[in-house]
């Protein structure tokens, strides 16, 4: 028994299970949500010494399971993570069950979070961006359903993740032959250069950015959620351990303040660009844009303790997603489509909907009392103290999503005819349930952060060399 | 042997994917594409032991069967309007000869990035390749094109890559991601099909 095998070869068993039942739509929910707790539980809560005593049997786990000559390798720190991972993938199974997905949802899903994690876990880590490219092309059937148009978004997404492969494979083997290499010499620019450009292009840094509202306008709000949740904090899980391998990459004086640039103007223009957007799906892109952006600051904060608030922004912003994500989920099948204008009067009708969707913008804007508000105050305060002017930039693109969920509030709450519109709950007992606990999640984070967020500092155990860690 | 074929494998490899952004033909492109294949092995034998190189060629050969069965199976999927326009044969052509000729200028500054035992043509045919998919992804918004254009530039990265590592799981994930992007296009390819028949 290793763990590997328990995070990776058994997930991907139980997704070829799960496609075998696909057609068996509850089943599959059931079973799907009940393993990804499983596995999130005990990832959990598995013990340190790696030693499991079940009863009067004692067995130790291995970390390493050897394949074609290398080796996938999943410690004790890797653990937390895996644990977020399996867990939001039963989030989200759990929810499919509420909307008309496709039936491979569910198989397919688990498929790409174990893929993930064995990018995640396979030495020599660069080959890491293959299997990061195997779930690229397995979430494809899923943002693009079949009965539907091949849209320029999914396009573009296939080019500019595929794009990144060649770039982030050529950039290990030059790092490979220049450890030693002093800093400023050509090659390291070079290398530097190349995996600049191929995290660009993973994680939809502008100006390759365009795919995310794309896709997001067309593609189910359910499946675009996980998988521009899963897929980025993957990939900058990936980035981090590039960070902690390379002595010369961390020593780059100019690294961090590189990040946060970037991230700041992935808030500016996610921000800039989301307020002035008409379609609730495409903000949902928006919003994920800045997220990045916010994850890259809070790196690029490092030397500030910006690396805890990395991780404690990733439960929140899962929520928030998710909130969000189900609301707009719903709300689509009483409505033509997501835009603005079609959604006018919707709060008369569907207020918890409305209200669902409204939180997790305003969660994601940072809010105060929402989950992402502690964190988010921490990154905000800790941006201005090296230069002020990043804080403005930052305060300007937070803006742009109050913004829009301004115009937001303004449309759900027009009346669209001239006759006096009456509120009605016309959402079921089992949509309000689910929202209510989201909701109160959120507050409950909000206003309490101590009592959860701490816990996942956990997730930069998997870092042991970066700096700034305490 | 191999490497003193690489200078003529190199012009196969410039001549096929040339035709691939010219033409418009899915069959044509099918059996150049296979052909680009056979160049691309032959590179990579250079430096891989021809077990390992063989399985660019099995792959590529079978990426090619399995494109082109699905596209024989479509009747109906419009491929007139880029075809008949001639302007946009002198556009892609004209496009592709720029950039050709700005490769030939820019390999001694990319040869002098990687070592110096990696054989020009390697290194003339990767650069090649990714220059021209690339063109090809930019000109095109037709599924069926873009990934074969995205096969052209992955084509480029392994034969520089095989000439600077040698792994099985390598090689096996790569195949693996050729071969996934071969069915994501097969199913591009089916999803049209399917809107032209409803």
């Amino acid at each position: 028994m290793s763990t590997p095998l328990i995070w990776i070869a058994l997930p991907l068993l139980f997704a070829l299970f799960l496609a075998l039942i696909q057609t068996k739509q509850v089943l599959s929910s059931i079973l799907g949500t009940l393993f990804a707790f499983s596995l999130a539980l005990l990832a959990a809560f598995f013990p340190e010494s790696l030693i499991v005593e079940l009863g009067p049997l004692t067995f130790e786990v291995n970390t390493n399971l050897n394949i074609l000559g290398r080796v996938l390798l999943i410690n004790t720190g890797n653990l937390p993570f895996i644990s977020l991972m399996y867990f939001f993938t039963g989030l989200w199974i759990i929810g499919s069950g509420w909307f008309k997905l496709s039936n491979w949802f569910r198989p397919i899903s688990f498929s790409v979070v174990a893929i993930l994690i064995a990018a995640l876990a396979v030495e020599p880590f660069l080959y890491a961006a293959l299997l990061i490219e195997l779930a690229v092309l397995l979430s494809i059937p899923l943002l693009s359903p079949y009965r539907e148009k091949v849209s320029t978004g999914i396009l573009r997404f296939l080019i500019f993740q595929t794009l990144a492969l060649p770039l982030i494979l050529l950039s290990g083997w030059m790092l490979s032959g220049i450890e030693t290499a002093p800093s400023g010499s050509l090659l390291i620019n070079q290398a530097t250069l190349l995996l600049i450009l191929g995290f660009a292009f993973w994680l939809a840094i502008f100006p390759f950015h365009t795919w995310v509202p794309m896709i997001s306008q067309t593609s189910h709000p359910w499946i675009v959620s996980f998988i521009l949740l899963i897929l980025p904090n993957t990939m900058l899980m990936f980035a981090l351990t590039f960070i902690d391998r390379y002595t010369w990459l961390r020593t780059i004086p100019e690294l961090y303040d590189t990040l946060r640039l970037i991230g700041t103007l992935m808030i500016v223009i996610g921000g800039v660009l989301a307020a002035f957007q008409r379609h609730l799906g495409r903000a949902l892109g928006f919003a994920t844009i800045i997220e990045t952006g916010f994850s890259l600051l809070a790196i690029g904060l490092s030397p500030q303790g910006g690396m805890n608030w990395f991780s404690m922004l990733i439960l929140p912003r899962a929520l928030a997603y998710w909130l969000w994500a189900f609301s707009l989920s719903e709300l689509k099948k009483h409505v033509d489509d997501l835009s603005l204008v079609s959604v006018s009067s919707a709060m008369h009708a569907f207020p918890f909907l409305c209200g669902g969707i409204l939180l997790g913008q305003l969660s994601i804007a940072g809010l105060p009392l929402l989950a992402s508000f502690p964190i988010k105050r921490m990154i905000w305060f800790s941006a201005a103290d090296p230069d002020l002017l990043n804080a403005l930039w930052i305060f300007i693109g937070s803006m742009g999503l109050f913004v829009f969920s301004l115009r937001t509030l303004i449309h759900f709450s027009t009346p669209t005819s001239e006759e006096k519109q009456c509120w009605k709950f016309n959402e079921s007992v089992s949509v309000i349930i689910p929202i209510t606990i989201a909701v109160i999640a959120i507050f409950i984070l909000g206003l309490l952060p101590q009592l959860l967020l701490p816990r996942l500092l956990s997730i930069l155990n998997a870092f042991e060399h970066f700096p700034y860690l305490k | 042997m191999f490497l003193k074929l690489g200078n003529l494998t190199f012009i196969l490899v410039l001549l096929t994917s040339f035709s691939i952004l010219l033409l418009r033909n899915w069959r044509l492109n099918v059996i150049t594409l296979a052909v680009q294949y056979l160049g691309i092995f032959f590179l990579v034998a250079i430096n891989w032991p021809l077990s390992m190189a063989i399985i660019k060629l099995v792959v590529g050969w079978m990426i090619c069967t399995v494109l082109g069965i699905t596209r024989m199976t479509i009747k109906n999927l419009d491929e007139t309007e880029d075809r008949r326009l001639l302007s946009s044969y002198f556009f892609r052509g004209f496009g592709g000869l720029l950039i050709i000729l700005i490769i030939f200028a820019l390999i001694p500054q990319v040869q002098n990035i990687f070592p110096p035992k990696i054989p020009q043509p390697i290194i003339k045919a990767s650069v090649t390749l990714i220059g021209l998919g690339l063109l090809q992804l930019g000109m095109t918004s037709k599924p069926f094109y873009v990934i074969i254009g995205l096969l052209t530039i992955l084509s480029g990265f392994e034969i520089l890559h095989s000439a600077l590592e040698i792994s099985s799981l390598l090689a096996g994930l790569l195949a693996g991601v050729n071969l996934g992007l071969a069915l994501v296009g097969v199913y591009f390819l089916s999803k049209e099909n399917d809107e032209v028949s409803t």
